[in-house]
């Protein structure tokens, strides 16, 4: 969520600090003025509209989860009023509620009403301590808003360490935590001058009071280098009011700032792309140069920047930190396919960082590796699946990717684990602290030449699913020769359900060849495709996938087993059995495509190593609980995907949002 | 004779919150009234008439001091910020002015 600042000064050095503090905030465009003007100004308004107002804003912030904090004085001393009205007053209650019932919202009343300027005040230390520049030859004036501390005279932050808890302590503050010298004033509780009916009737007398009540005696008693306030109203009034008596000859004059533009300035906030001090029309470069900023240079700065952005390069925006960052080590997320990546997101989304390692230099797992062109049974491409999630840990700033790395050494307790991450390239290792563990190494193929029958590595033109796959991404599939195939024979089971090689059943190649077999027809319909099987498992609802191949496109289906696929020069024979007539066959085709099944790779077999996780007996990693899959049985470390057991790429992304939602719960429960 | 009114710092200070809060009064309510508000708010909340939403720890609050010395919760985190209209730095009348064409 980026910010769109549009006042100048205050807001954005007050979300500058927010950042640079790491402070969670929602800038919400959502949001209504507060109507004090119309109220202060013209007294047209009522208090039960204004009471609606600002129970509608407040009523945002409490949907979000996230505690107003109001910036304008006037609305934070409006809206005490409103409060106070609406508490103690039953008729108004009623006629608020009722307005509110219209907009589907009833009254949520803020416990506190806290202006900007006491989170200042809050913050001052931890302010002072990311301090750039010296500033203890300022000295600072302090204006306090009419509105913050005279409507509602109780409920404004004093404080005996600051001016003797006689004054408003906000501001003031937070100058004297930065180290500037605080000087004070006699007519320190005077107005600023702004005054809302005398700026809409007679601005002279709010100009005149501006100046020759506060500007002139503020320069005269203290020569003060920069008066500083915390209300909008209040620094544009005491700035621009000192422009005609400087026309006119008078001499006193004194920049007037935030105190969030002089905390972020004393930060090191940029003076012009963050504090925006050419908005302000007094003269400052006497301030900025007695706290050593080079403004000058920071101006070339700025127009240069200007020209840029003329040009059309993006504007600076302030982003703000995520909002529910979990303040915990990052989780560790082992293998970028879809349940690594799927886990990523969640977690992300969920406000928690992730440190995302991945041992190949692509994002995506195997249907990146292998070019996966659409998925079983609705023929959705791959990239709309996986590439939103690619997207989302790529740009997430809660996610720190690491690819060509691979995790050599783990240890520790829960909350606080210690892992090496090695660059594969380098060799460069690294020791990062985790609070918990995703495994999700995913998969290999089954490589088909372990089984000599298929030919598969020897004689051309028979290929794995897998290649297949690529060709149909690349939308031509062709021989060798670079010729098409017009017969072409898929076979089952190629490493699974074979207790010569892998015994278990991958659960998804049956589905998978016939999705290929039925896109194979839509780019070659002259071809004659045969499907030789053991059974069919297209469960549940991929069987529609069977029907259709046969009755839309037909394919046709043979039931046995293949004994051997050689070349004859011209063709490739398959020899095999028919289970279904029990008898021998012999076939010849232009290609043979090998339904190769899943088997756990080296990097799972080195995750349970590292990791210390059980294995069942054909090396996938083992849950405590055989149908609780994240379950790996030690605390803090869980499992998703088809490192656990065969499946299709949907069930490894519900699997990482599984293991995603443990970790928060039990980053939960840490946090408690 | 010097006929200046020698007080000591405390009373000095005592006066001041006094001052503060008699001229509180010509806002509404006063510092006792809004306290007799607050607790108020807390009664309709227990009835159920009224939604409190509570500086919780989840905003990592820090305790500061009130006029009348009650203790106020600030969030820290989590803000939700309430921005000003922009009115009151747009009021016509003054010529645009510029500083990076004037310093």
């Amino acid at each position: 969520m980026d910010s769109v600042v549009t006042y100048p000064g205050y807001v954005s050095s007050l979300y500058w600090i927010m950042s640079e503090l790491n402070v969670p905030y929602i800038d919400d465009t959502n949001q209504t003025s507060c109507t004090a003007w119309n109220y202060y100004g013209s007294g047209t308004s009522n208090s039960v509209a204004l009471t609606a107002v600002f129970l509608r804003n407040m009523h945002v912030a409490w949907e979000k989860r996230a505690y107003p904090l109001i910036h304008c004085g006037t609305s934070y001393g409006d809206y005490k009023e409103c409060r106070f009205l609406l508490i103690t007053n039953s008729e108004i209650r009623e006629r608020v509620r009722a307005i509110l019932k219209k907009i589907d919202r009833d009254i949520v009343v803020p416990e506190e009403l806290v202006h900007y300027s006491e989170w200042l005040h809050v913050m001052r230390f931890e302010i002072a301590q990311r301090k750039k520049f010296d500033v203890s030859q300022v000295k600072v004036a302090v204006h306090a808003a009419c509105h913050t501390y005279k409507l509602m005279a109780e409920d404004f932050t004093y404080d005996e360490s600051v001016l003797g808890g006689v004054k408003p302590a906000p501001t003031s503050s937070i100058a004297l935590a930065l180290g500037a010298k605080l000087v004070e004033y006699s007519n320190w509780y005077d107005c600023c001058g702004f005054g809302f009916r005398h700026i809409l009737t007679e601005r002279e007398i709010s100009r005149s009071f501006a100046y020759f009540r506060k500007i002139r005696p503020i320069v005269n008693e203290t020569r003060a280098d920069v008066l500083l306030t915390h209300d909008t109203g209040c620094v544009t009034t005491l700035d621009k009011s000192q422009v005609v008596p400087l026309a006119h000859g008078y001499k006193e004059s004194i920049p007037v700032l935030s105190d969030s533009q002089f905390a972020a300035l004393a930060m090191g906030a940029h003076p012009f792309l963050v504090c925006q001090l050419h908005w302000h029309v007094t003269d400052w470069s006497a301030l900025l140069s007695k706290m050593g900023i080079d403004w000058q240079k920071a101006k070339e700065e700025y127009k240069a920047y200007l020209e840029r952005v003329k040009k059309g390069e993006k504007p600076y925006l302030i982003k703000p930190p995520p909002f529910w960052v979990i303040g915990l080590n990052p989780v560790l997320v082992v293998g970028a396919g879809p349940a690594g990546l799927s886990a990523a997101c969640d977690l992300s989304q969920a406000g928690v960082r992730v440190l995302l390692v991945e041992r190949r230099e692509e994002l995506g797992g195997a249907p990146a590796r292998w070019k996966y062109h659409t998925l079983a049974p609705d023929f959705v491409p791959v990239s709309r699946v996986l590439g939103p999630l690619i997207e989302q840990v790529t740009k997430s700033e809660l996610v720190e990717v690491k690819k060509g790395c691979v995790v050599e050494s783990f240890r520790g307790s829960v909350g606080d684990f210690e892992v090496r991450i090695t660059e594969l390239k380098t060799r460069r290792s690294e020791t990062r602290r985790v609070s918990c563990v995703v495994v999700a190494t995913g998969f290999e193929h089954f490589d088909a030449r372990v089984d000599p029958r298929y030919g598969y590595g020897r004689v051309p033109d028979v290929i794995g699913i897998n290649e297949l796959e690529a060709m149909l991404s690349q939308g031509r599939v062709v021989k060798r020769d670079g010729s098409a195939p017009k017969r072409i024979a898929f076979v089952f089971c190629v490493g699974s359900r074979d207790r010569s090689t892998n015994p278990w059943c991958c659960t998804v190649c049956c589905g998978v060849s016939i999705k290929q077999a039925i896109e194979l027809k839509r780019i070659l319909p002259d071809s004659q495709i045969y499907m030789i099987y053991m059974d069919v498992r297209t469960t549940g609802l991929w069987e529609k996938l069977y029907w259709d191949s046969m009755e839309k496109f037909g394919i046709n289906y043979i039931r046995g087993r293949v004994g051997e696929v050689y070349h004859t020069g011209q063709k490739l024979l398959v020899k095999g059995e028919d289970t279904l007539v029990r008898g021998p066959f012999e076939a010849l085709f232009d290609m043979v495509v090998l339904a190769v099944g899943m088997e756990p790779g080296e990097g799972t077999r080195q995750a349970a190593s590292i990791f210390g996780l059980n294995t069942n007996e054909y090396g996938f990693l083992l849950p405590r609980t055989p149908n609780i899959h994240y379950d790996s049985g030690r605390e803090g470390v869980y499992l998703a995907g088809s490192c656990v057991a065969p499946m299709s790429v949907e069930e490894a992304i519900s699997d990482g949002s599984a293991a995603a939602m443990q970790c928060v719960k039990l980053m939960k429960v840490m946090r408690a | 004779m010097d006929e200046r009114l020698e007080i000591t710092k405390e009373d000095e200070r005592l006066f001041e919150r006094l001052a503060s809060e008699r001229r509180a009064k010509l806002a509404m309510g006063t510092v006792e009234d809004y306290l007799r508000m607050l607790q108020k708010m807390r009664e309709l909340e227990q009835k159920g008439e009224i939604t409190v939403h509570h500086v919780t720890e989840e905003y990592q609050p820090v305790n500061v001091t009130t006029l009348s010395g009650r203790l106020k919760k600030i969030p820290t985190v989590k803000l939700w910020q309430h921005k000003s209209c922009g009115q009151c730095g747009h009021i016509p009348g003054i010529r645009e002015f510029s500083l990076l064409d004037n310093v």
